[in-house]
């Protein structure tokens, strides 16, 4: 503990939860790691930044992005070009790293830092893979991070639900995983389809019934997604939809708005999940359609999984979207695994390119979700790293949604079809940097139950981000003028100014051991690792010292969530 | 594999000994004694601090210097990574000819693949590249081809085909088509078109007559979840990556009508882990130069025993804390951190010996599938041994730090 402040002095704080729009100019007191009340007159200032009128957020939060576990690794050892390409040795403060869209683990930290992120989360940690996970992110430097474990694909989930499971049994086994893998939330994906791919099913959709277990996709979201309410787990059920990338999937995914009936989801890389049939190429947006149904479904939020043109890789762990896709692989290589009787993973090089009329139109589509949305609250900027592309593109989809005049210029650059019969042209909508503080801290802190981050109030965490106003919202967000962690600076201009370690974000709602009483049996007889060493324990994370743990509170009664 | 099924017990001697699910590799290895050891230089026993020295003495002159073998837990093998970082030095696994079959052909086609879990509930068919797969794979039979139990076969009814050179061994169930690995590949290509319903030319391909491989690519294709396996140490050395590569196109082959996935077999020393902590701590594979400039990967010309045949390294640290990583017999000046009881060609210019992970302290190590990374336990509470992060630790700490400071490339997405 120190007992001297840090002030940053004259900022116009742009910070949503407390309220300050980015008019007034104010100080910001950092403390011991923390963000401080206006101290005493007399007290000892250890050192004041003059930040001259400069913009001021709390840091940014990525919730949906791949930066570390198995798939991502493999997905580095597929592309040793793209490595090659863009790689850095040491330099004192930095370690050695490569890659643009796959970056090596210190690469994506000392990157994020430079661009003001402060937290990101792995959102497809598979529990089989968490220990790895768990090992490649604790050595992603600076950023806190969390994942999701994902469920809806394992044969214990679908073999209890075919038994009748209750309610009560899937809760207490979601967050006896959350507990076993150091999760702070549960993704699924595809739920179902990626279990039916293994019987040889090359399709499923929501109340189709699963060819071994004869159980339906609605069926486990809506037990999942019950689970989480039940459990009092802040982050909702994270929904990657059944149909990935395929024309006419919107009627799946406002099927499955409808089935969650009212209870709280988050439906990620909504852009992926918005296609309609129209056309003479049978291949349309549906943005408005399905922006329509978020607008009216207050429980709903979403990240549009933004694609971004130039080369990249998509990495997922949906293989029965991923092996129906391989086709299309740039470079023309692949990789499709299936899991442990607990999902899978498919990698597809993809270069999304301008001109062709399907990539331009899953550019316009991502766009349109932006901002048809209303409610900055519940949709959050995602490239679904690197599946639509890498992370460092946000600036320039920041500009793509400030700049109207931008926007068009870039619209006209593309295929002319589809600039000629996308709506996005006419939208007239730019975001201010209010609704951009909203969207890319203030509401995924909110929607991950992180109390104090995202925001300035007093006893935030002091994860500070200062930016010129420039107007190139691009220029601006991609080299901020300070960046601090925990109240240490860590990036000045864009460039790290020092290193260290944030923590594991991780949720742990109560729940009935007796549950291993089941599993037990199950990991003994049907898996490969037995139950006592698929858990993960907390020494194994902080006995490397890099970060601590750092545990969300379960929601309580008063908790409003949306 | 990395098996996590072991009983282990302790006798009074307070020697651990294997009593249940082991084979031979884990057996020698938990018996390894607890030895306090002394460090070497030159075969004169010397205190670590000095030994420490020396070795640092011997680094900072080094202009081309590599560290190998690698075989050791995740935390040793970081710990020897950012020691190749701080050197400028080539990275190699003791292992990795077998590794670099599978990765090679992963960096032009890709793969298909599945976990040991998954095939073990649901694979109906075995077609195994390979020989000696007791000594290779000693337990795959008994974990995986015929498992005590299954979600979604017979258990014990698995059959299938072993191609390869006759050993003798055979197995219920299945079929030996004799042929020299060396035609791997174009067996596999033949399978291939069989499977999509051509008709190769020729009577014979790899010495094995077509009607037998009809048959084989009929079972694939008639098989629920058919597997190719493969024993990658057995596979062709100049060409094991053109097999893994027609293994794989078989694979996919398959997959157009039924499921089928490529296994490869064998590994030790924790290779596979060494090469994904390189793969995600640096973004490159092993077989890279690190720290000096950019990561650089090139699985020819970074093979450490051709660097070594060819007297192209000056300096080397070989780790050896894991059995699995044999130390090579060169004259290259050499600093050995070593497993107690580890063989040793020549004395080293340096050695240290290292605590043994699993057993002298906690870890964790990856299975030879990939996915499931394992935790390993402090099982002998008085270990006398450093464990070698900590030694490659000390000795990063006594070499200058990094080169002058050189600027991450610009980069531009769009």
């Amino acid at each position: 503990m120190s007992d001297t402040y840090t002030l940053l002095r004259g900022g116009r704080v742009c910070d949503p939860i407390g309220a300050a729009d980015g008019g007034d100019l104010r100080d910001l007191y950092l403390k011991d790691g923390r963000i401080a009340a206006t101290p005493p007159e007399g007290v000892r200032i250890g050192e004041v930044v003059d930040l001259d009128g400069r913009i001021v957020m709390a840091g940014a939060i990525d919730i949906h992005s791949h930066i570390g576990g198995g798939k991502v690794n493999l997905a580095r050892l597929l592309l040793p070009e793209e490595h090659r390409e863009h790689g850095s040795g040491p330099d004192g403060l930095r370690r050695s790293g490569s890659g643009l869209f796959t970056p090596s683990s210190f690469v994506t930290g000392y990157r994020y830092a430079e661009m003001g992120y402060t937290a990101a989360f792995e959102p497809a940690m598979l529990p089989s893979n968490a220990r790895h996970t768990h090992l490649e992110l604790s050595d992603v430097p600076i950023i806190d991070k969390g994942c999701y474990a994902v469920l809806g694909n394992d044969d214990f989930l679908l073999e209890r639900l075919a038994a009748g499971a209750t309610q009560s049994e899937v809760n207490d086994y979601v967050a006896w995983i959350l507990h076993a893998t150091q999760a702070v939330g549960v993704k699924v994906v595809n739920p179902g389809g990626i279990s039916a791919f293994k019987f040889n099913q090359r399709r499923l959709d929501l109340d189709e019934a699963h060819p071994h277990y004869g159980i339906t996709p609605r069926r486990i979201l809506t037990m999942l997604a019950t689970a989480l309410s039940d459990l009092r787990v802040p982050h909702p059920l994270h929904i990657h939809c059944n149909n990935l990338g395929i024309p006419g999937n919107e009627a799946v995914t406002r099927d499955t708005i409808a089935a969650l009936d009212g209870l709280p989801a988050h439906l990620t890389h909504l852009q992926f999940h918005s296609y309609g049939t129209e056309g003479d190429r049978r291949f349309s947006s549906a943005a408005a359609e399905i922006a329509e149904a978020v607008n009216r479904s207050p429980n709903i939020s979403v990240d549009v999984g933004q694609i971004i043109f130039g080369q990249t890789i998509t990495a997922s762990a949906d293989i029965m979207s991923q092996f129906r896709n391989s086709g299309l692989a740039s470079p023309r290589k692949w990789v499709c695994a299936d899991i442990e009787c607990d999902g899978g993973c498919g990698l597809v090089p993809f270069r999304y390119r301008d001109k062709a009329f399907v990539n331009a139109l899953q550019w316009a589509i991502g766009l349109e979700l932006f901002l048809l949305i209303e409610d900055p609250w519940r949709v959050y900027l995602t490239t679904d790293h690197p599946n639509g592309g890498p992370f460092t593109s946000y600036p320039h989809l920041i500009r793509l949604l400030m700049d109207r005049s931008f926007r068009n210029e870039q619209l006209a650059r593309i295929n002319p079809d589809v600039a000629a019969h996308s709506r996005l042209g006419s939208i007239g909508r730019e975001y201010t940097l209010e609704e951009i503080a909203v969207m890319t801290r203030a509401g995924p802190a909110r929607v991950l139950g992180l109390r104090d981050r995202g925001h300035l109030r007093p006893g935030a965490v002091a994860d500070v981000v200062v930016y010129d106003d420039l107007p190139d919202r691009e220029a601006m967000f991609a080299a901020p003028a300070w960046v601090f962690k925990n109240g240490r600076l860590v990036a000045r201009n864009g460039e790290l100014a020092a290193t260290g370690w944030g923590d594991t974000i991780v949720v742990r709602p109560e729940f009935d051991i007796a549950i291993e009483r089941r599993l037990k049996p199950w990991f003994e007889d049907h898996q490969t690792v037995r139950l006592g060493n698929f858990r993960i324990a907390d020494g194994e994370i902080l006995d490397r010292d890099h970060g601590g743990l750092s545990i969300v509170p379960t929601l309580t009664a008063s908790d409003s969530c949306f | 594999m990395a098996c996590d099924d072991l009983a282990v017990m302790r006798d009074r001697g307070g020697q651990l000994r294997v009593t249940a699910n082991g084979c031979a590799r884990a057996r020698s290895l938990f018996a390894l004694p607890a030895l306090p050891a002394h460090c070497f230089i030159r075969g004169r026993a010397v205190p670590l601090d000095a030994a420490l020295d020396a070795a640092a003495a011997l680094l900072r002159n080094a202009a081309s210097p590599a560290v190998g073998g690698l075989a050791a837990d995740t935390d040793g093998i970081s710990a020897a990574l950012a020691l190749a970082e701080r050197l400028g030095a080539v990275v190699d696994h003791a292992a990795s000819d077998s590794l670099f079959h599978g990765l090679r052909a992963l960096q032009v086609t890709g793969a298909m693949t599945a976990t040991f879990g998954e095939l073990r509930n649901r694979a109906d068919l075995f077609v195994l590249f390979g020989s000696e797969f007791d000594r290779h794979a000693p337990r795959l039979f008994d974990r995986i081809v015929r498992p005590p139990t299954a979600l979604f076969r017979e258990p014990g009814a698995a059959r299938g085909f072993l191609i390869g050179p006759d050993d003798g061994a055979t197995s219920d169930g299945f079929e030996r088509l004799t042929a020299d690995l060396v035609h791997a590949p174009v067996i596999a290509a033949a399978l291939s078109q069989l499977v999509a319903g051509e008709r190769p030319r020729g009577d014979r391909v790899g010495g094995i007559v077509m009607e037998d491989l009809a048959r084989v690519a009929t079972a694939l294709r008639e098989a629920r979840f058919g597997v190719v396996g493969w024993i990658a140490a057995t596979l062709d050395p100049a060409a094991g990556d053109v097999a893994v590569e027609s293994f794989n196109r078989l694979v996919v082959t398959t997959n157009a009508s039924t499921r089928c996935a490529g296994l490869a077999l064998g590994g030790k020393g924790n290779a596979l882990g060494a090469n994904y902590v390189c793969a995600w701590q640096y973004g490159v594979p092993l077989r890279s130069r690190l720290g000096a400039g950019p990561p650089e990967h090139d699985p020819l010309r970074y093979r450490l025993k051709s660097l070594l045949a060819g007297g192209e390294v000056d300096a080397l640290v070989w780790l050896s804390a894991l059995n699995g990583a044999e130390v090579p017999d060169t004259r290259t000046p050499m600093i050995v951190l070593a497993r107690p009881g580890q063989p040793l060609p020549r004395d080293p210019e340096v050695l240290i010996p290292v605590a043994v992970p699993g057993l002298d302290h906690s870890g964790s190590i990856h299975r030879g599938d990939g996915v499931a990374a394992l935790p390993l336990r402090r099982l002998r509470p008085a270990a006398m041994l450093p464990p070698a992060a900590a030694v490659l630790n000390g000795l990063c700490d006594r070499l200058p730090a990094a080169p002058p400071p050189v600027l991450i490339r610009e980069t531009a997405h769009v």
